[in-house]
């Protein structure tokens, strides 16, 4: 019993008629005529059906290949233009292209994040520093106290250069040059792009984005620190915290803490009552202030570091942080 | 590092478990997570053998009648030594298989029959309650508790247990085992502390007969091996366990496998120092009789078996254990196969060394073995500590088996640790905390952590203890201090500062003026990475040469740093027509690298703008709207206006430019039509290009064909931008307005003429003309620009009249220098 076979010289004059008039050649990809092909494809019987599909299949690569081929073709054949014009020849001034409404753009979260943070800090009288995208491993390491093959330089899985250059970990690579830069009182930020070797998932990203600060001045206290991202943090989150700290171990401050807060009621979790680690921080270690050239037994610091990402994701109820560098239009006019 | 809380009561007096967990976390270490492994115990009982009997059809099976507290049940087991008396862990049914609690599929307990007996439920081997790998017999209970007991009473598997994050203790290593856990915890607690006698007291070992087993010890690299410790041991007899220490290493998330090797891990959690056990009689058979251990690095193309049957090819970095110098075990990481305690093993010699952490994390690292005993020396303890263990370890030897001590204590210990006096000024403790500490509540912080202090006036002199190795410098005491007492307890307060305000950072600042002047044209800021692949690089018409390469990176999209931001950019563009967006801007504001440009032996950070317009057929044409070239154009010459930097100039891209502005935007131009592009300029500085795309980046990225953008380097526009434009008077007087229309011939570009325009009016005395360009239309050969004329003057009124007459003089001047008639 042969089931009805479709026409298929039909369907390729079809699909050559609405090449030609088409504007937009990549549509022959979605054309009707694939479909109702594919549809017709259920009526044809079983012997016939595999040998059938394959034949839509090609078909379709065909035009595929011809769309591409086409489009390298008049790219190719580009006519000579007059350069130095600011208008091209023959079009009426309504129809030159402009610019678009100010409605259509946006502003990438992250960057207006770090503006924010940035001028909150500016408030309190910090300077805001850039931090580099590739670095070597004394500022990554060396100058921040790390000791030769220890484990601590383990928790960074950083990403190495055939020449040994770092793409900075985290942003206290910027420390030592701005402590041996500047002379006290000191008192900088610095927001920036860091670099882990980790595969992505809706949660890790390789590329992400820190803020560290610097306090250096003469009798500067932990009780100093304590107050400075307290203040930062209410000021951020627009309401009193209810913070703790816990003992950390990094190798450039001492005494070291992690900093965390109850989950403050402007951010979307579920977590509301639980305690979430905020901010890595610590009193500045004499190792680090001598290797700037600033005297320990006169002036003392501190200096924190903090993740944008996660904060920003839960501002907003952002369920994957591959959205950020995604470059797609759907997610960035969101903000 | 997982830590049973009622093991480490066994060291201190502690507080209820809520108040250890609270203050641990904010005064110890950092907990990950708090674990109970009662409810894989749920249903199981103390049981006790009431009577045993041959099954009558299986040789291999018992049958029992067992005493389960509330009852009696006949079960059948695969074990037929259990004696009456015996005390077992039963399974009843309905029950689940504690060691396959986690699985996909639980094993729940059924009665049976079991070739003609009856068996209501299970007695458990030590690998089904989960404790060992043991499933040969049934597992013997050591509980004093009667039948019917719950198991998890019987042996503290509702204890809590600890997680403790390594990384938060990475600089504490005698906090990797329980003695220093307990003491720190202790000392948060405010509660003094002392370390049992076996861990301080250095008692004498000797050996307990004539019969000695003698052995030497030599170290040929003491920087890598401070100390080691050893002595041999008699009489052992290897077996299982008993139960109740093989619940507690259980707890503690270790398998119990021999009494011996149980030894040596309960050895390690309590004390931190790990410890290893050679089977002695393997020991003299591999060294030809004689016992002669050494510490070495390896040679090359050494070989070694470990424990876990994995063959390592050694590398002449990694330290060795040797016996007559053939390699036995991968110092502080594993021991080797050849010399491995088994159940034949009478006679041991147990290792307590001192590895160094950098040694040892690099054989780790490099054999990937992070073995407990690596995790523990990686941390880098003292060599204090290593008789201490073998105390320990003897006493615990001795407790299990009938063992004998066999020879003295061999201790080699040729780079001795020394202890610190560390001076702390009191003021400056307080300065650093913020806090009003006295002295004595110093010393007895202190105290309490088995800190021993002199104090003399404002000075607190504290002595580092043998087993700390973190204790150096004052900061060190003062952090103990002000965490022990609690960084909470600390009054926060706000530095004070001068007004003066912070310095701005102008090159922020533009950044961000940039943004939202793109922004408010339309256009959406996009975040892409600095690492790109090769195919990218090299379709930009790039040199991968120049770019730096990752070695690490698993992704072959991470592998090069980008050389200019424009490419990436430019692959944001097709999914989003994917998505339904038909035409639309997207820029960012990057920093791209380049192995050639460097400054003080790093590469510099070239910070640019990429911009990229694109639209789809169905928006934009360039029949309908023209050139895409000319949309990128008109959003570049607009961003300069909204700048406010004056001076645009674009050039051919051929035009020849000095090396250091060839250099700027070598790696810009090759995105680009090298057709339909040109070079921007600010003033005469070169800083970018403006055009449409290669074709071999439309293809490669699927670009539409209508679109087009730039790239700038942004330190030279800034630069650039930073000039102040200076304000020119505004005339009092009206302007007049007419337009020119010029055929010319269509070779001429409208550039030329417009220059020629403005020069030929620019010779009126007394009257300023401003020339824009309107409108080009081009029919075969000949053009027709048309320009729009703006005079003023800025003394007097301008009559239509002159002004006719010099525009009537431009038309017969432009016609006898360029052909250009006037329509």
């Amino acid at each position: 019993m042969n089931k009805q076979i479709p026409d298929l010289d039909a369907a390729k004059q079809e699909l050559a008629d609405e090449y030609q008039k088409l504007e937009d050649k990549q549509k022959i990809l979605r054309s009707k005529v694939f479909k109702s092909l594919y549809d017709s494809l259920k009526s044809v019987d079983d012997s016939h059906k595999a040998e059938f599909g394959r034949e839509i299949n090609k078909l379709k690569q065909e035009y595929l290949k011809k769309f591409e081929s086409d489009q390298n073709h008049l790219a190719i054949e580009k006519r000579p233009i007059d350069l130095t014009a600011p208008f091209d020849d023959n079009i009426q001034n309504e129809d030159r292209p402009g610019l678009f409404s100010a409605v259509d753009g946006s502003l990438h979260p992250i960057t207006q994040e770090l503006n924010r943070i940035s001028e909150i800090f500016s408030n309190m009288g910090f300077e805001v520093a850039e931090s580099r995208t590739l670095d070597n491993e004394f500022n990554m390491f060396k100058a921040l106290n790390f000791p030769d093959d220890h484990p601590a330089k383990d928790e960074y899985d950083s990403f190495v250069t055939e020449e040994g250059l770092i793409p900075p970990a985290h942003t206290s690579t910027m420390q030592h040059r701005i402590l041996a830069n500047s002379k006290p009182p000191i008192r900088t930020i610095v927001p920036g792009r860091v670099f882990r070797n980790e595969d992505t998932d809706a949660t890790h990203e390789h590329t992400f984005y820190q803020v560290e600060g610097i306090y250096v001045d003469e009798g500067t206290s932990l009780a100093d620190m304590i107050g400075t991202i307290k203040t930062f943090l209410e000021t951020y989150f627009s309401e009193a915290i209810d913070y703790k700290t816990q003992p950390a171990y990094f190798p450039f401050v001492e005494p070291g803490l992690e900093f965390l807060i109850k989950t403050p009621a402007s951010l979307k979790s579920n977590l509301r009552s639980e305690w979430m680690e905020i901010i890595g921080c610590g009193m500045i270690h004499p190792n680090v202030l001598k290797m700037a050239k600033i005297d320990p037994s006169k002036y003392s610091g501190f200096a924190w570091g903090f993740g944008v990402d996660r904060l920003l994701m839960l501002k907003y109820g952002i369920e994957d942080v591959r959205h950020f560098h995604s470059g797609r239009l759907k997610f960035l006019k969101e903000f | 590092m997982l830590v049973p809380l009622k093991w480490l009561r066994e060291f201190a007096q502690l507080p209820a478990d809520s108040k250890v967990l609270e203050l641990t976390t904010s005064r110890v270490a950092e907990i990950e997570d708090v674990i109970s492994r009662s409810d894989n115990y749920q249903g199981l009982i103390v049981a006790q053998i009431k009577q045993a009997k041959e099954h009558p059809n299986a040789d291999k099976l018992g049958v029992y009648q067992v005493d389960v507290g509330s009852n009696e049940v006949q079960v059948v087991a695969g074990d037929k030594t259990l004696k009456t008396g015996d005390k077992v862990a039963y399974i009843a049914p309905g029950q689940i298989i504690p060691s396959t609690k986690n699985e996909d599929k639980p094993l729940i307990i059924e009665s049976t029959d079991l070739r003609g007996e009856t068996s209501q439920g299970m007695l458990a081997s030590s690998k089904e309650v989960g404790w060992g790998d043991d499933h040969e017999g049934v597992l013997v209970l050591d509980t004093d508790l009667p039948a019917g007991t719950d198991l998890v009473e019987a042996y503290d598997l509702d204890d809590k247990i600890i997680d403790i994050e390594n990384k938060s203790i990475t600089h504490r290593p005698d906090c990797f085992g329980l003695i220093g856990l307990a003491r720190d915890i202790s000392a948060a607690c405010g509660k003094d502390f002392t370390s049992p006698k076996w861990y301080t007291s250095e008692v004498a070992i000797k050996s307990e007969t004539d019969d000695k087993l003698e052995f030497s010890i030599s170290i040929d690299n003491p920087d890598r091996s401070a100390r080691y410790t050893a002595l041999s041991m008699s009489n052992i007899a290897v077996n299982k366990s008993p139960a109740s220490l093989q619940s507690k290493l259980y707890r503690a998330g270790i398998k119990s496998i021999s009494n011996v090797v149980d030894v040596s891990n309960i050895v390690m959690i309590e004390t931190a120092q790990p410890i290893h056990i050679f089977d002695y009689d393997k020991l003299q058979e591999i060294g030809g009789g004689k016992v002669n251990i050494g510490v070495r690095t390896a040679k090359k193309g050494e070989r070694l078996l470990l424990l876990d049957e994995s063959q390592v090819d050694l590398d002449e970095d990694d330290l060795l254990i040797t016996v007559g110098d053939k390699p036995i075990a991968l110092a502080g990481v594993m021991g080797g196969m050849s010399t491995a305690v088994d159940t034949s093993t009478q006679r041991i010699l147990i290792e307590s060394a001192n590895f160094s952490l950098h040694s040892i994390r690099r054989s780790a690292m490099r054999h990937g073995q992070f073995t407990e005993a690596a995790a523990r020396f990686m941390r880098g303890p003292t060599p204090s500590m290593t008789p201490a263990a073998i105390s320990r370890a003897v006493e615990l030897l001795k407790e299990l088996t009938n063992a004998q001590i066999s020879s003295d204590l061999v201790d080699e210990y040729p780079k001795k640790f020394k202890t610190q006096n560390i001076k702390v000024d009191l003021n400056h403790l307080n300065s650093l905390l913020g806090t009003n500490f006295d002295v004595s509540t110093v010393a007895n912080t202190l105290k309490n952590a088995e800190v021993q202090s002199e104090v003399k006036d404002d000075v607190i002199v504290a002595k580092s203890p043998e087993f700390r190795a973190d204790l150096n410098i004052a900061e060190d005491i003062i952090e103990d201090v002000g965490r022990l007492k609690g960084y909470d307890q600390i009054q926060s307060k706000i530095p004070s500062r001068p007004i003066s305000p912070p310095l701005a950072n102008p090159e922020l600042a533009f950044d961000n003026r940039l943004r939202s002047i793109l922004s408010s044209f339309g256009g959406s800021e996009v975040l892409t990475y600095n690492f790109t692949n090769a195919e990218l690089i090299e379709a930009a018409n790039q040199d991968l040469k120049n770019s730096y390469k990752l070695t690490n990176s698993k992704s072959p999209d991470l592998r090069h740093y980008r050389l200019s931001v424009l490419p990436g950019l430019l692959s944001k563009i097709y999914g989003n027509f994917r998505e339904g967006y038909q035409q639309f801007g997207l820029f960012e504001i990057g920093v791209s690298h380049n192995r050639l440009i460097q400054e003080e032996d790093l590469p510099v950070e070239q910070k640019s703008l990429a911009m990229a317009l694109a639209a789809g057929p169905k928006s934009r044409s360039e029949s309908e709207n023209g050139a895409a070239y000319f949309w990128a154009r008109s959003w570049l010459e607009q961003l300069f206006d909204s700048l406010n930097v004056g001076n645009l100039k674009l050039l051919p891209l051929d035009s020849k430019l000095n090396t250091q502005d060839k250099n700027r935007i070598s790696n810009i131009v090759g995105a680009f039509d090298q057709n339909r592009a040109m070079i921007v300029c600010s003033g005469d500085t070169v800083i970018g290009v403006v055009g449409e795309f290669s074709n071999q980046l439309t293809q490669k990225l699927k670009l539409p064909l209508y679109s087009g953008g730039f790239e700038l380097n942004l330190d030279s526009l800034l630069e650039e931008s930073s000039e102040q434009a200076m304000y020119e008077p505004i005339s009092g007087f009206p302007s007049l307005e007419q337009d020119i229309t010029l055929a010319v011939d269509g070779t001429r570009s409208l550039e030329e003429i417009h220059q020629t325009v403005i020069s030929l009016l620019s010779k009126a005395d007394e009257v300023h003309f401003v020339v824009r360009p309107k409108d080009s239309f081009k029919k075969e050969s000949s053009r027709h620009l048309t320009f729009n004329l703006v005079a003023t003057s800025p003394s007097r009124t301008l009559t239509t009249k002159e002004v006719n007459e010099l525009v009537d003089q431009l038309a017969d001047d432009i016609l006898k220098s360029h052909s250009a008639q006037r329509i």
